[in-house]
């Protein structure tokens, strides 16, 4: 559905992006993950041809998206981090609006407006004003919006971004309602949401793909190890070594940027473990102030699981 | 064609309920008012040399300046433009679509402010229909060079004020232009050395008679001066040609 390969995007002289290639099959639901300034972004833009990239080729359904833009933007759906809404207009004479735009007979637009309102449920303010609606709501239209045309790509920037925990909810739930019936690219910060909702994950690091996986592959990496964090009110200069012979521990490392005297200890995900090493460390007399478990994040597994791929020596 | 349609529709809806009708257009009706039956006398036709005619043609021109102002710039600060960078819309499209809705709005408002100075002409039976006819398409090319200008100023501006600033300033140059060079070409011409009064003078010499054989008051007078009409369309064309570029340019797309 997707074709990507070597976009690159140039930006006052710095490379935004750098030659990122991925492909996204038909009906995939594929999560881009990056920190902030990672190219999520710009990657989306380009793919909705709101940007031009500077080089680089993009396919979507078969239409090369430089040389037919008019074709190809019409396969795709795409909803802005930055909501493209009229605050002036109610909604449905919004996506009446829109889906003109999009190119859409009368009957389609009847057609496409009648079946978003139902899909994104706004149809009990379809006559009200965009500019009184929630921000749950503003991001219901937005997302409406992208799907008026009933597009073949679906290009989410950030859905959740900025939602109470309910929006998010109900807004995770219609995504998930979308699959099936669009191929969709969704970018996110929240690691759950893309845990539940993508089969497959691009992690995009320093504008290049860092790594591009199925899910399941990296969440069976993520459950091969536990991590903990220990803060020592008296442990000797260099506790990791110790730390390092105790069972089960895998490897002990102190803490970047913490308070003096935590370790970050990857243990074995066995059952006890925690038990075990604080009653090894107290035994030591290290003074034990707090012993917890970290979570550790799909993107800090996946950032890890890409350096490694990096180490990997070439023969 | 579908998106300029639905340009179209959207602009003239914003318009309709924009200060531009609902502060400015009244304002100008009641200036109209005033002008007929208590300033500026009854209109004789459509005459500029009438002084009430001539300040309603300048009223219309500065109202389609005002509702031409945030066509593009507020769009673009609202994000509302992105909706034309990811839609199947070429730059052009979204510019007839506005270009047309702005001259309806004018057409509209131009009947309106022209029945106070022309009531008097109607009841003294002394209307002459084809003059009035060219007198209309001379306000409608006026106001779509306005327009066109201030599009472009629009497309350019950050906020609507400063491209109101920018298309109201074109248009006063353009109308008292040819007064104020003149006047400017006297005052510097004295004020400097004469080695340099006659180079000032052979550069503000051209642009001074610019405004004099400029295009409008032919078409104020209500006469169709072809070459009036082809100075003021490409004058339009060529400020509408522009603010494509400048739309179409990714940096305008953010």
């Amino acid at each position: 559905m997707l074709e990507v390969e070597g976009l690159t995007k140039w930006f006052g002289g710095v490379a935004v992006l750098d030659d990122v290639s991925f492909t996204v099959g038909e009906g995939e639901v594929v999560g881009l993950l990056g920190e902030n300034g990672a190219g999520k972004t710009t990657t989306l833009r380009l793919l909705s041809g709101a940007l031009y990239p500077t080089a680089g080729r993009i396919t979507i359904g078969g239409r090369d998206l430089i040389k037919s833009p008019l074709a190809a933007k019409r396969k795709v759906g795409y909803l802005p981090e930055q909501l493209p809404l009229d605050t002036g207009m109610r909604v449905e004479p919004y996506l009446h609006y829109v889906a003109r735009l999009r190119g859409l007979s009368r009957r389609e637009r009847a057609e496409g407006v009648r079946h978003v309102l139902a899909v994104c449920r706004l149809d009990e303010v379809a006559d009200r004003n965009i500019g009184a609606l929630s921000r749950g709501l503003k991001m219901r239209v937005a997302l409406a919006q992208a799907l008026v045309h009933n597009p073949e790509l679906v290009l989410l920037d950030e859905p959740t971004a900025g939602l109470d925990p309910q929006q998010v909810l109900n807004m995770r739930e219609l995504i998930l309602s979308l699959s099936g019936h669009h191929t969709i690219l969704f970018s996110s910060h929240n690691l759950t949401e893309v845990s539940e909702c993508c089969n497959r994950v691009v992690l995009l690091k320093g504008g290049r793909v860092a790594a591009e996986d199925a899910l399941a592959a990296l969440e069976g990496r993520a459950g091969e190890t536990r991590m903990l964090r220990l803060r020592l009110s008296q442990a000797p200069e260099d506790p990791c070594g110790e730390l390092s012979h105790m069972p089960d521990v895998i490897l002990a490392e102190p803490a970047d940027g913490a308070v003096p005297g935590t370790v970050m200890v990857t243990v074995k995900p066995v059952e006890g473990v925690r038990e075990r090493l604080a009653a090894e460390v107290t035994g030591k007399g290290w003074g034990l102030c707090e012993l917890v478990e970290v979570t550790e994040s799909l993107a800090e597994v996946f950032q890890r699981h890409a350096e490694e791929r990096e180490e990997i020596p070439t023969e | 064609m579908n998106a300029a349609i639905g340009i179209y529709l959207r602009e003239l809806g914003r318009i309709g309920a924009g200060s531009v009708t609902v502060i400015a257009l009244p304002l100008g009706l009641a200036w109209a008012a005033w002008a007929r039956y208590a300033g500026l006398g009854p209109a004789t036709n459509v005459d500029p040399t009438d002084a009430a005619f001539r300040s309603t043609a300048l009223v219309l021109a500065a109202l389609t300046v005002w509702a031409a102002a945030p066509a593009l710039a507020s769009e673009r600060a609202e994000g509302t433009s992105a909706l034309w960078a990811i839609s199947p819309v070429r730059p052009g499209a979204v510019l007839v679509g506005k270009v047309m809705a702005l001259l309806t709005f004018a057409a509209g408002a131009g009947a309106l402010l022209l029945v106070p100075p022309l009531w008097g002409a109607f009841e003294a039976a002394d209307l002459a229909w084809p003059r009035l006819g060219a007198g209309a398409v001379g306000l409608l090319e006026l106001c779509l060079v306005a327009a066109s200008v201030t599009l472009l100023a629009s497309a350019l501006a950050r906020h609507f004020s400063t491209a109101f600033a920018w298309g109201l300033g074109i248009l006063c140059l353009w109308v008292w232009g040819n007064d104020v060079l003149a006047r400017a070409a006297a005052a510097l011409g004295t004020l400097l050395p004469h080695t340099l009064a006659p180079a000032l003078s052979g550069v503000f010499d051209p642009v001074a008679g610019w405004g004099g054989k400029a295009v409008l008051y032919p078409l104020f007078l209500g006469w169709v001066d072809l070459g009036a009409v082809a100075g003021m369309t490409a004058a339009a064309v060529l400020a509408l040609v522009a603010c494509h570029q400048v739309v179409a340019s990714e940096r305008w797309r953010g």
